[in-house]
Formats: structure tokens, sequence, C-alpha cells
């Protein structure tokens, strides 16, 4: 075994040289799943595919963890973006599967650990908006039309929706994941991962997880940054979430504080905070709610989301020299990410059984 | 005119407020004091988790009806100004539960968003088959006594620690109009066989994942004797003690427990929730609440009394309304005397 360097983490998982990976005692058919990326795809994945595919180990590889993950700058409320390049009877499947995952963890003595609670709140609009309903009306809890005394809160506002929705904090939930990442068996390495063919031969399968990355790391073209930036603010009389419109203005209330946003810049990557943004922000969001005129505490957070006219959710056989290398490829959430994360994670899950299972197909050559 | 408001508590100052903000002009001068032997945050409304919610069933006296729709839309109009969170003030969503299926209460119309839980929502509670969801508003009684205080001092009301004896002994101090704002202990003042204390014991937790009150219904044990979490601005009251005659202000073991196994049987979330504090409280409780003139013979004067006490468990509730009240009460007075210079301004 060759010397290894170690380096902690904030969590103190200690990064080896993959060589350590192996497992002295493993099975020989047992498939080592490494998932690159641990945001909230990536650790969501690694649970999914822990639990659902058949006899894998599964290592999470990432050089950034929470609280520093894109995920973290999310206020992580279930309220889907659409997709265009999604078919809507998927995109509901999606949200469907996430809302209830996250509704019975809400429900459960683990909520305070995981992070997630129930939210009501409205959304409100300056115009008629174009559908009377969202697809995912039926999905969030006691849906329905604003009545005249609600809006008289918001004079600019003609029209709304009030509704009871989930949020999940990032920095509570990525690290609860981990644990179950862990519970099940699961290894945690710290690493920047430069080119996926690093991962070969240690493990037999990769997940691609990586967000942004997937620019470089999977030659992407098609995924690309739109900028958010937040305040993260102390205001804690705000017990609704309130969401103007298309979405560009929210106030999203938490647990340890209350989201404002935001902004959209497509194909900007600057992650430093702009203070003539951010006092648009808190305008904007004064305007909808003026007792935040009282938050203190403000603090700014910029967030690029991987964004991608659809989730890429697909199987990939990387071949060089004769060496193959199956990738399962989970990226590409834009803004919808906390919205959709379990339900495209069940279904990245079974990517990688598909991946096991070619493995174990017996054959000179199995077909992916 | 000189008047004086015994009693410090939301009925207390929230009446002295009403009434300097209605007569102050009208009266040159209007010289006014609050006497109290309980301060904030010494009084049953710092104790009060401080939420906007009659009673279920409907009042006795239908006024109250109307004195608690004041209330709401009082507040509700300061939600949006700077004050509203120097008043203690937000608004809060959230569940009321039943076992069986209820008719809608008296109030469905003044609060927001009244509308009955959908099965799903129900799934969350499984004791319970039946509920409402609405908007409503959190008042937080430390915080709005602490304000009404503010906005007092600014006006030149004074304020003395003393624990009045009678009404004769404040009339024979030179006041022409007592309001007797004193809530349980008015009896001490004039017996009234009709007031008794309703204790209640609540235990504050740190909860910041809670954001909707969830208040359950036992028709078999009355209201507040089934658990209730009422979030406030920073902390969570949880609640579901009522027991009337009881006059003990120490907390009790015994209903610390009920309070707490009721409240996580109902929410499983709260059992890693941090208690910061717990306290006792004696509600008021009357059949219905005085507030009703009464002249008093002292020596040669003739000192008018204004009686405003008995809330209950609801004095945040409808405080506004009684404040109104007992100020068309004072006009009342007022026009007797003959002593207002300018047209009274409608009420």
């Amino acid at each position: 075994m060759r010397p290894t360097s170690h380096w902690k983490t904030s969590f103190g998982a200690r990064a080896f040289g993959f060589q350590d990976c192996f497992f002295r005692d493993r099975p020989m058919d047992t498939a080592r799943v490494a998932v690159v990326g641990a945001g909230l795809v990536g650790l969501s994945t690694a649970v999914c595919v822990s639990r659902l595919a058949p006899r894998c180990s599964v290592t999470v590889i990432s050089d950034k963890f929470a609280p520093d993950t894109t995920s973290d700058v999310a206020a992580g409320m279930l309220i889907p973006h659409a997709y265009p390049d999604t078919p809507m009877p998927k995109q509901k499947q999606w949200f469907r599967e996430t809302f209830d995952h996250l509704f019975s963890i809400a429900s459960s003595a683990e909520a305070g650990d995981a992070g997630v609670h129930l939210v009501s709140g409205w959304q409100i609009f300056q115009s008629l908006p174009t559908e009377e309903e969202p697809f995912w009306a039926d999905v969030v809890l006691g849906f329905r039309k604003m009545t005249e005394s609600e809006l008289k809160k918001f004079p600019q506002h003609v029209c709304g929706q009030a509704f009871t929705t989930l949020k999940c904090e990032s920095p509570a939930y990525l690290p609860w994941l981990e644990k179950r990442v862990k519970g099940s068996g699961g290894q945690i390495l710290t690493r920047r991962v430069e080119d996926l063919w690093e991962l070969h031969p240690s493990f037999d399968i990769v997940v691609n997880c990586t967000g942004l990355g997937s620019r470089q790391l999977a030659g992407d073209s098609e995924i690309f940054p739109v900028r958010g930036q937040v305040l993260k603010v102390q205001a804690p009389w705000v017990k609704h979430f309130i969401r103007d419109g298309s979405g560009l203005t929210y106030i999203y209330p938490g647990i340890s504080h209350v989201t404002l946003g935001g902004t959209r810049q497509k194909g900007d990557w600057n992650l430093s905070p702009d203070a003539e943004i951010s006092r648009d922000i808190f305008s904007r969001c004064c305007a909808l709610e003026p007792s935040l005129r009282g938050a203190w505490d403000i603090r700014e957070k910029v967030g690029l989301r991987p964004s991608r006219p659809g989730v890429r959710l697909q199987k990939e056989l990387l071949a060089r020299d004769g060496q193959r290398l199956p990738v399962v490829h989970h990226y590409g959430h834009g803004a919808g990410g906390f919205s959709v994360h379990w339900g495209t994670a069940l279904e990245a899950a079974r990517l990688v059984s598909e991946c096991v299972h070619a493995l174990r197909t017996p054959g000179p050559k199995s077909k992916l | 005119m000189r008047v004086v408001v015994i009693g410090a508590g939301v009925i207390g100052l929230s009446t002295a407020l009403c009434i300097h903000e209605l007569y102050h002009s009208a009266l040159q001068p209007l010289d006014m004091k609050v006497y109290a032997d309980r301060f904030t945050p010494l009084t049953t409304t710092d104790v009060a988790a401080g939420f906007w919610q009659p009673y279920i069933s409907d009042p006795r006296n239908p006024q109250e009806a109307d004195w608690n729709k004041q209330t709401f839309d009082y507040l509700l109009s300061h939600i949006h100004s700077p004050s509203a969170e120097k008043m203690g003030l937000a608004l809060i969503s959230g569940y009321n539960l039943f076992r069986e299926a209820v008719p809608d209460p008296f109030w469905k119309d003044i609060v927001l968003g009244f509308r009955k839980l959908s099965p799903r929502e129900l799934d969350m509670f499984p004791d319970y088959g039946y509920g409402w969801f609405n908007t409503s508003l959190i008042l937080e009684g430390k915080i709005y006594l602490q304000w009404l205080t503010e906005r007092l001092t600014e006006r030149g009301v004074k304020f003395f620690q003393r624990k009045v004896e009678s009404f004769e002994e404040v009339a024979r101090g030179g006041a022409d109009v007592i309001f007797n704002c004193t809530g349980l202990r008015a009896g001490g003042l004039q017996p009234d066989p009709l007031l008794q204390p309703g204790r209640g014991q609540i235990i504050k937790v740190d909860a910041p994942w809670m954001k909707h009150f969830i208040i359950t219904h036992d028709p078999e044990h009355g209201i507040y004797r089934s658990p209730y979490i009422i979030p406030g601005i920073q902390t969570v009251t949880l609640g579901g003690i009522f027991q009337l005659g009881n006059w003990s202000e120490l907390n009790s073991i015994q209903d610390h427990n009920t309070v707490w196994e009721g409240c996580c049987r109902l929410e499983p979330t709260l059992k890693d929730a941090r208690i910061v504090t717990e306290w006792t409280g004696l509600r008021p409780v009357r059949p219905q609440i005085r507030l009703e003139r009464e002249q008093l013979c002292v020596g040669p004067s003739n000192a008018e009394v204004i009686h405003n006490y008995g809330h209950g468990g609801y004095g945040l509730t409808i405080h506004w309304g009684c404040a109104l009240e007992a100020a068309k009460l004072f006009g009342k007075v007022l026009e007797e005397k003959k002593l207002s210079r300018k047209p009274l301004s409608h009420l």
C-alpha cells in the first residue's frame, strides 16, 4: 500500500488515497460506487443508492461539504420550477416523491435534526398568471385562492394563492443525509476530482452529482450558472413565506434565519456578494413585508444555480484504452433542486442498479 | 379631569391609551395615572401565549363578539406599520383540531382564510378527525405591555406602584373617574362571586421550526384543558391547563407533565425542544366581562368607576374592543359632567 496523505474536513472525515477504499472483507461481487459531489444531489443519491441498489458500497467524494455547497445558499423551499425539457408528469412525480419523503420526516421526531418543517404562506401576482393552478397544486397542502381580505395585505397585487409546503434547511439536512450515508456503511472522502477517470479502477460505477462542475468533468456545455444572491436575516416574527409572481422576489422563513431573495443572473460566475444588489433585494422584500425593516444580522450569500433545460439523468459508458467506466449522470437541477431531489435521486439509484446488473451479467461485453 | 386606571395588565394599559388618544385634546388638562401592584413582567398578561382567538362557543354577551372583531381589525391595521414588531404583533397561521365535526365558530369571518382541514392535513394529527385552518395574529403580552407603557409615558401618563385597597382611597386622592382594570383581584376591591381564577401553566420552549399554532379541543374537558402549541416571536408556548378555583401561582410538576406529554404526543418534533422557562398564570374568569359604570358615593363628591375586568383567557383577543367600550362609557360620564369643551369625536 503506497503512503497516502490525510487531511481532515470540517466534519473530521479523513481523506485517503483511493487504495484505502478497498474493503478487505468485501465480498467479490460488491459493486463499488463512487458518488462525486456532496451537495443535496450527491448526498441524497448516495442514500438512495445504499438503500436500493443491490450489494453496493457507496463512497461520496467531494471537495466541498455543508455549509460550503451551492445547496447551502438555497432556502430549500418546496415550490417547483418547471424544466422545459422534462415532461410535466415526470416533474410532478419527482415533486410528489420528494414532498412525501420530506413530509414524513417533518412529522417525525427527526424533523429538528433534519431541518425539515412545514411552512404556510402566499404566492402573489401583480397581474393574472397564465395558469389557474400550477401542476403541483394538489401535492402541497391546502392549496386555494387567497381571499379579498388576505389580498389587502398586498395592495400592489391582484390575486394570489395560499398553501402549506415544506422547507428543508441545508445546513441541517445535508449533515443529516451524511449521517444516513455513514449509517448504511458508506464512506465520505474529501478530494477534488479533476477527471472522472481518476476513479478507475478503484470504483466500478461513478455517479456524477457535480452540478456546475459537470461543465468540465462531463464536458457538458448545456449547463450554465444562474447566479442567485440572497440575504439571510434575523426576523423571527415572520412565520409565513411570500413569493412574488415568477419567484424573483421572495421571503422564506426558516429555522435559524429568514432568506430574502433574489436574483437570476444567467451566465454570471461571480461568487462575491454585490452591495447594490443586496440593497435592491432588501427593498423589494420590505415592499412585500414592511416589518422586515426591523430585521437584524443581515448576511449576504451567493450561489450559482446549476442550470440546464432539463435534469441530466443518464447512463454513459466511458471507454478508453480498452477500459470501461460506467457513469450515471445526475445533475442540472437549476433552481429546483430541493423540490425534486428525492424523486431524481430515486431515479438515479435505479440507473445505478441497472449498471450493477450489467456488470454482473456474464459475457465478454456487458451492455449498459 | 383626573383619571386613575387601576391595573397595568393589557386591559389597564390599553384602556388608558384608548382614553388618552380619544380625549386628551378635548379635555385639557387630562391628568391620567396608572396604579398597580404588579407591572410587566409580573402581570397575568405576561404569562399569556399572546394569540388572538376567542373561545369557540358563542359568548354569553353578544357584544363580546363585536369587541373581539374590533380588536382583530385594529391589530390587523397595524400589521404593516413600523410599530408591528415593537408591539409584538405578527401574523400566524395554524390548526384547530377536534375529534369530531363541530359547527364553525362565530369568528370564522374575522380571521383570514378560514377553511376546513383536508384529509392529508388531518393525517398529521392521528388523534383528531376534524379541524380548521386559518390565519390569525400573535400579540406577545410582554412586548405589547412595554409598547403600551412607552406610548403612555410619551403622553405624560404617570405610573405608580401601589396596592390599592379601596375605590374610596383613590377617590379621596382626587380621582374623578376610576377605571377598574384589576383582573383577577377585582374581588379585593369589591366582592364579585362571579369572578374566579382559571389557573394555567405553560412551558416556553425553543423550537424555531414551528411556524404554525396547533390548538386541540376536547369537549369533555373544556377550553384550554387540551394541549395547545402557540409559537411566539422567539419561543413556542406549550399549554393545556385550566383549573377553575385554583389560586396557586406555583408551577406544579403534574401539570408540567400533562402539558409536556400532551404536546409531544401532538407534535413529536418537540421532543428535542429546549425548555426556556415555565410559568403559571391565573386567568380572570367570569361568565361574561364586567364592563359597566358604577357611581360611588365618597363624601361630598361622586366618583365614577368604570369596571373593565373578567376577560378570562381571551383578554388580548378582546382588549381593544373593551377599551373602546370603556371610552364610550367615559364619554357618557363626561356628557353628564359637561366637561368636554369640544364636540366629542365619533367613537
